[in-house]
């Protein structure tokens, strides 16, 4: 008998991959959808939004217009102009991009460290993940937005350091996640028939264990990134968020609440949009976590 | 002409809560190029632990002892990282179970690149083209277009296909099959049993066969140990073994086979149940409480190993 | 990014639209006297000390005025000498004694200060004491102690600095008292604006008695003998201070206000609610954020008065690019001041020099220097020219760092000259917020790179007093000019006021060749007053005259 010959067994249903059932799941919930539309939009305005503008009526984000400050909204001006004339619009699509670009990057450091410390910590296991969690553990005691504050404060303020503070306070819940992950699979008998194969620690742990643990992974970092970006905009407010000349939506907002009395608009506009934001970010990555459920996740 | 593969006196013990768990005893063999040897027994007679010994895998806290020998190099005195270059190229292991020794996460093609690109350095590009000719060779149809599936969107067979091509990819010289057909149809296993022969033939891989299943072991062994209670009770001849069996044990075994074509009578089972192994007393046979054939000595003496035949060997008092 | 300032104007829609579109009342808030002779006053933050000696130039100094009284006062309009604890002064031929004869002196002789009193009676402590020309001694000794830190004000007295400096004894300084009512003062060098300096708080004599018997703490309420016209009541620190009138003082009757609530107050759109409530009647001349100004503007109780007040730059002139001084004359040129004022809107004078055109002072017009075969008049508005020189300078394509405090003002005049440079010169300009405590260290410490915000408010009316900056190496250039010295001491040596002011002007222009500081504009004290309150006028250096103040408790709106 041929092994090339087809087998004549059982006909055998079509059933596609994790990920496949994952972003059917998404799909299907209506919230997550139009909150993923929403944050992709922002993104997009964020990124074109400044140039459209400046097609629009000729103002960069910075193109001061001493003429015509604290102006009401307008046809030129769709959000009205600032304390010097500019175009708030312009502005605060231009805020969005540096705060979206913290909370990526921040997000990004913070899983790198998470998900290496965690990783290694749960796959080498005994001593070593002991000492490793035990110092996860007295970090977590140690409030995140203080510390940020004080390394913002002692260090000259730079773009980097903010990015180093707020990823370096956020990885103890990736580390923790990605160890419990670990941890679950690494006694899995593909990992052995793997080792059995020769493949070394970091292979495994690269190929086997981490893809598995991408799911929870995420859904992490999609509800870190709004609260970084939070947590600089409340740094803004006390001076020691995104270094100027570059203008955050805390900052923007910082700037408006000065003027609240004189010139509501400055406030309202990066602090809807900041709202908007951070609510679709949110809802998006509790979309994220329902489709990624680990319950429907694995076929075994 | 050295073996390829030359195991004496192996002994793993595990510590256990009533002393250690002698879980392998003084387990000796030899595996030739090219050859078959086929290792049988029930669940719990150390055969599998025995394979992993080869790999360097016992798991902790178990402790090895004895030669290995392979290619000449002796495996117990190799360190992590040399170990790790014969896994999977000189040396590799087909499993049981292809659905929970396949990565579910990863396309198949993957899993094999995985270890040739490891182990004989090939470029994504060209691990992938060598991962779908694998599969051809293991006669998956259409093997290009399926070699970017998920392990469960293939049948039983095809999997263990699948895990075949793994252990195949960097042309090992001895293979491990531990119940490579335990998990699948009685029709599907034929077809196993004849892909892993001729892959043979063409790679002159030496195999050692690791099952419960006396009648695989007629078509596919050379050699035949059958192992009992971590030890070697016979070794034989495969032809040898099945028309002159010489140790008690065996000859159970072989009375549990159902005969074809009969339909009549209760189906002959072994009575009693395999020994706890660290519970068993030093100085008795094994075998001793369920052994039809027992005699006194069998429950006062250890019996060696004692030829009884060309190349045959039986453990047994009662010749 | 290019930082133009485009000309789309919106026509006719007004620069500033009020948000809170309330209709525009004449008087900001409501407007109700109180009943009695009670003025309420916002300070701009607690005050750090009432002890002069002590003072850095805080809050404190607005209160200064009501608790001492200083040897000499001003005249409230022409600002010449007037009468204060002395009446009489006689000055020899060298012009360096002067004789101070204090009120209570029988038989002064010498010129009779503007305001002196027929007979005058010896003043006293509000607890009784007399004040003596002893007192006025011990408190400029006591002032100079080391310990205080800085005290240039009565350097131009004989061995002051050495005093000050750790390097001579007290007894040494060249003040003596010659019996309780005359003082001698020995000067270093003829000081023609010594009597300027003799109107300062910190020249007043302190409670010698008081200061002996209690140490530091004599600046408590019932410690605290003032001899000024109103005494310390009062103090809840954060919380207000209430002065009331001093029975005692020498000119009591001429005194309306019996009470004075200070409350300090550190944010300004608090101080705005408040005023705005009736629960302060006036405040200090910072106290107005610039962002009200336009809801302010044309209000009858919104002041804008012209300050004693330099805002400026300074470039680093000890390292690369601004080592060079055609690039510091190139950046000058290109800076439009007129337009940084027509921003502020708050009373603000553009400047294209360093001193305050005030005071009867002429100024520098114009100033021509040579470079490159050309003539250039380096104090214009000129970017074409700007731009040539920039170009001499190899300085095209440059990047430039400025520096500033986190205050608002700083950070949107900031931003407006970056974009003025940025068109103008083409040079890219980084911005760099620093603390307000780390500021005053990196200028200092001249540890900046490029520009810095720099800027003075006087401590006196007087060019002197923004030239002690530069003398003093505390401007945060490092520009160090010992000619330039010469120069300001002999014009100080010159007490024909108008020759003094030409010779001054003469100082300037060679501060302003060497341009070690971008002038921006002369600032201005912008406040709210209520209607019913009067007699408050400040002067030059913003100080409330509250001896002068009373309180209309009939005032009605019309």
């Amino acid at each position: 008998m041929s092994p090339a010959m087809a087998e004549a067994d059982f006909p055998l249903e079509e059933r596609s991959s994790p990920w496949r059932d994952a972003w059917r799941r998404f799909d299907r919930n209506r919230a997550a959808v139009v909150s993923a539309c929403i944050v992709a939009a922002i993104i997009l305005a964020s990124l074109a939004g400044p140039w459209l503008v400046r097609l629009y009526n000729g103002f960069e984000y910075d193109t001061l217009g001493l003429d015509n400050r604290l102006a009401n909204p307008s046809l030129l001006h769709p959000f009205g102009t600032d304390t010097l004339g500019r175009d708030l619009l312009s502005r605060a699509l231009y805020g969005c991009r540096i705060s979206l670009m913290v909370g990526f990057v921040s997000t990004l450091i913070s899983l790198v460290i998470g998900v290496s410390y965690g990783s290694v910590a749960g796959y080498f296991g005994g001593r070593l993940d002991e000492i490793m969690m035990r110092t996860v553990d007295i970090f977590y005691a140690l409030p995140d937005i203080l510390l940020v504050v004080i390394l913002m404060a002692l260090f000259d303020r730079s773009l980097g350091l903010l990015f180093l503070a707020l990823g370096a306070t956020s990885w103890l819940t990736t580390a923790r996640i990605v160890r419990g992950q670990v941890l679950s699979l690494k006694h899995e008998q593909f990992v052995d028939a793997a080792r059995c194969a020769g493949v070394s620690d970091t292979g495994i742990i690269l190929r086997h264990l981490l893809p598995n643990t991408i799911g929870p992974i995420i859904v992490y970092a999609t509800l870190t990134i709004p609260s970084i970006i939070l947590g600089e905009a409340f740094l803004s407010f006390l001076g020691l968020g995104v270094p100027p000349p570059a203008s955050s939506l805390g900052v923007l907002a910082s700037e408006g609440a000065e003027a609240i009395s004189v010139h509501p608009v400055l406030l309202i506009a990066p602090g809807v949009l900041m709202a908007i934001m951070l609510m679709s970010m949110n809802f998006l990555g509790d979309g994220v976590r329902d489709a990624l459920d680990p319950r429907g996740g694995r076929n075994l | 002409m050295t073996p390829l593969l030359s195991v004496r006196d192996l002994r793993v013990t595990f510590p256990s809560a009533r002393g250690p768990s002698r879980v392998v005893q003084d387990v000796s063999f030899e595996v030739a190029e090219g050859e078959a040897l086929g290792i049988v027994g029930e669940s719990g007679s150390g055969k599998s632990i025995t394979s992993l010994a080869l790999l360097g895998m016992v798991p902790k806290p178990g402790a090895v002892s004895g030669d290995i020998f392979f290619e000449g190099r002796d495996v117990g005195s190799l360190g992590e990282k040399d170990l790790r270059a014969i896994r999977g190229s000189k040396l590799s292991m087909i499993f049981q179970d292809p659905m929970t020794s396949l990565n579910p996460f990863l396309p198949v093609w993957v899993q094999i690149a995985e270890v040739t690109r490891e182990h004989l350095g090939h470029s994504r590009a060209g691990a992938r083209d060598h991962a779908v000719h694998m599969l051809e060779t293991v006669g998956i149809p259409d093997a290009r277009s399926r070699a970017t599936e998920y392990p469960h969107q293939f049948s039983g067979g095809m999997r263990q296909r699948v895990m075949i091509a793994i252990s195949l990819a960097c042309k090992p010289k001895l293979l491990i099959a531990d119940e490579p057909t335990t998990a699948l149809d009685v029709t599907i296993q034929a077809q196993i049993l004849d892909l892993l022969r001729e892959r043979r033939r063409d790679s002159q891989a030496a195999l050692i066969l690791i099952t419960h299943d006396l009648g695989i072991i007629a078509e596919n062994a050379d050699r035949v140990i059958v192992m009992y209670a971590g030890r070697v009770m016979e070794s034989a001849p495969v032809a040898d073994l099945f028309r002159n069996p010489r140790n008690p044990y065996t000859r159970a075994l072989l009375r549990c086979i159902p005969e074809a074509g009969r339909r009549d009578g209760p189906l002959f089972q072994i009575p009693g149940q395999p020994p706890d192994v660290s519970a068993l007393p030093e100085n008795q046979c094994p075998f001793a409480e369920r052994c039809p054939e027992v005699v006194d000595r069998c429950r006062r003496e250890h019996p060696p190993l004692h030829a009884a035949g060309e190349n045959h060997w039986s453990r047994c008092w009662v010749r | 990014m290019n930082g133009r300032i485009p000309r789309r104007a919106v026509l006719g829609l007004g620069p500033m639209a009020l948000a809170s579109c309330t209709r525009r009342e004449p008087y900001f808030g409501t407007s109700t006297p109180p009943r009695s002779q009670t003025l309420i006053y916002e300070l701009a933050g607690e005050p750090g000390t009432l002890d002069p000696a002590a003072s850095f130039g805080g809050s404190e100094w607005d209160v200064f005025p009501a608790l001492y009284e200083p040897l000499l006062s001003q005249h409230p309009e022409s600002m010449e000498p007037a009468a204060g604890l002395a009446t009489h002064y006689q000055m020899d031929a060298g012009k360096t004694e002067i004789t101070f004869f204090l009120r209570g002196h029988r038989a002064p002789t010498g010129s009779k200060l503007f305001g002196a009193p027929g007979q005058s009676e010896a003043p006293l402590w509000s607890d009784g004491q007399p004040v003596t020309a002893d007192d006025v001694v011990c408190s400029w000794q006591r002032s100079l102690d080391p310990v205080y830190g800085y005290s240039p004000t009565l350097y131009p007295v004989a061995n002051a600095r050495e005093i000050n400096e750790g390097k001579a004894k007290p007894e040494t300084l060249g003040a003596v008292a010659d019996g309780p009512f005359t003082l001698r003062v020995t000067l270093k060098a003829p000081t023609a604006h010594f009597f300027k300096l003799a109107t300062l708080a910190v020249l007043a004599p302190v409670p010698r008695h008081a200061v002996e018997k209690h140490g530091t703490s004599w600046t408590r309420p019932g410690l605290m003998p003032s001899c000024g016209p109103f005494v310390l009541h009062e103090w809840k620190p954060y919380e207000r201070i209430v002065l009331r009138k001093n029975p005692r003082y020498h000119a009591a009757s001429r005194v309306h206000l019996d009470e004075i609530h200070l409350l300090p107050v550190a944010d300004g759109a608090t101080g705005m609610k408040l005023y705005k409530a009736d629960d302060v009647y006036t405040m200090h001349g910072r106290a107005v954020p610039p962002l009200w100004i336009p809801a302010l503007r044309g209000r009858k109780d919104f002041y804008t008065t012209p300050a004693y007040r330099s805002f400026f730059y300074c470039f680093n002139t000890t390292k690369p690019p601004f080592d060079n001084v055609l690039l510091r004359y190139a950046f000058q040129m290109a800076t439009d001041t007129q337009a940084v004022a027509r921003f502020l809107d708050g009373g603000q004078t553009p400047a294209r020099t360093i001193i305050p055109l005030l005071g009867g002072y002429p100024g520098v017009h114009s100033l021509s220097v040579e470079a490159g075969g050309r003539v250039w008049d380096v104090l214009s508005h000129d970017p074409p020219a700007a731009r040539e020189l920039l170009r001499m300078a190899k300085a095209e394509g440059l990047a430039v760092d400025f520096t500033f405090p986190g205050r608002t003002r700083s950070k949107e005049i900031a931003e407006i000259l970056q974009a003025q440079w940025q068109a103008n010169l083409g040079v890219r300009v980084n911005l760099t917020m620093v603390e307000s405590s780390v500021w005053v260290q990196i200028a200092a410490l001249l540890s900046y790179r490029g520009i810095i915000e720099a800027g003075a408010g006087a401590e006196y009316a007087d060019p002197t007093g923004i030239f002690d900056l530069f003398t003093t190496r505390i401007d945060g250039s490092g520009w160090v000019d010992p000619g330039f010295e010469q120069l300001l001491e002999a014009a100080n040596a010159e007490f024909d006021t108008t020759v003094r002011m030409r010779k001054l002007a003469a100082c300037e222009e060679r501060l302003l060749r060497a341009m070690p500081a971008l002038p921006l504009f002369f600032d201005s004290h912008c406040y709210l007053e209520k209607p019913f309150v009067g007699g408050m006028t400040r002067n030059l250096l913003g100080a409330p005259q509250f001896k002068t103040g009373w309180i209309d408790t009939n005032w009605r709106p019309q």
